[in-house]
């Protein structure tokens, strides 16, 4: 979540020649800390996801989620959207065990 | 501190850009808050797909050095390759960021204080960049990644 409220947390440029300006605002992933692009002037309520079906690859537009637990926009993995596991506690759970692992010596 | 690091790849087209990721025994978070995405090569149509992917082992690289934004700051801990020849150890399904783009194009990502891309002070663990659809020229990503 952004100072002002917002979920944008992000931003994200394309530069081409001969072509306009690409502009889009990013969040991040409550749970897995993946960065999603979203369309414009939606508030985060629709993605823009990689579509990697077809080649080259496509963007099309998805509806967005939000986790109603810890009340921040998620991606749309199904782990992701099943339960709420936020991400600074999986890293937190991380470090833990790689402190442990390294203080017995393993 | 503030670490940039240039990460460049000349020939393949199947193995990763470049990773950023933890000493494997002075472990420290590694937090991206810039990246930017493109081609030195002469100008054409190719379509690339950088695909950005937690990892768990850095793989086999030609060592980068991240050099510190603040020469005051103390000498870094994490460790950055590119132009990899073994692949690092990605974890499945953990893509953090898909970027399509054309050679000719150039890609610029930013992110405030709560929406970075974080890796854990976890031995050897941190992000890698792949390239799933690529073609054999000179590709690049700058990153900007705060140490803590």
């Amino acid at each position: 979540m952004s100072a002002s409220g917002k979920p944008i947390t992000g931003y994200l440029t394309v530069v081409e020649p001969d072509r306009p300006l690409v502009e889009r605002d990013t969040v991040r992933c409550g749970h897995c800390g993946r960065i999603v692009v979203v369309k414009p002037a939606t508030a985060a309520t629709v993605y823009l996801v990689v579509d990697r079906t077809v080649t080259p690859s496509q963007i099309r537009e998805a509806p967005g989620a939000f986790c109603r637990v810890c009340m921040r926009p998620i991606c749309l993995s199904p782990r992701c959207l099943d339960h709420c596991l936020v991400w600074e506690r999986q890293l937190e759970a991380s470090e833990a065990k790689d402190r442990l692992r390294r203080a017995v010596g393993v | 501190m503030n670490l940039h690091g240039l990460l460049k790849r000349t020939a393949s087209t199947t193995l990763s850009l470049g990773s950023l990721g933890a000493n494997a025994t002075r472990p420290r978070r590694l937090e991206w808050y810039e990246l930017v995405l493109g081609s030195e090569a002469a100008a054409a149509d190719n379509p690339f797909l950088y695909v950005l992917q937690r990892c768990t082992a850095q793989g086999t690289s030609t060592a980068v050095t991240l050099q510190n934004l603040d020469p005051s700051d103390a000498t870094t801990e994490a460790t950055a390759g590119q132009n990899h020849t073994v692949e690092p150890t990605y974890t499945a399904g953990a893509i953090l960021l898909e970027v399509p783009l054309n050679q000719r194009a150039t890609f610029r990502w930013i992110a405030t204080e709560g929406g970075r891309l974080i890796s854990p002070a976890t031995a050897s663990n941190g992000i890698g960049i792949q390239t799933p659809t690529s073609s054999a020229v000179l590709i690049t990503a700058s990153v900007y990644a705060n140490e803590r």
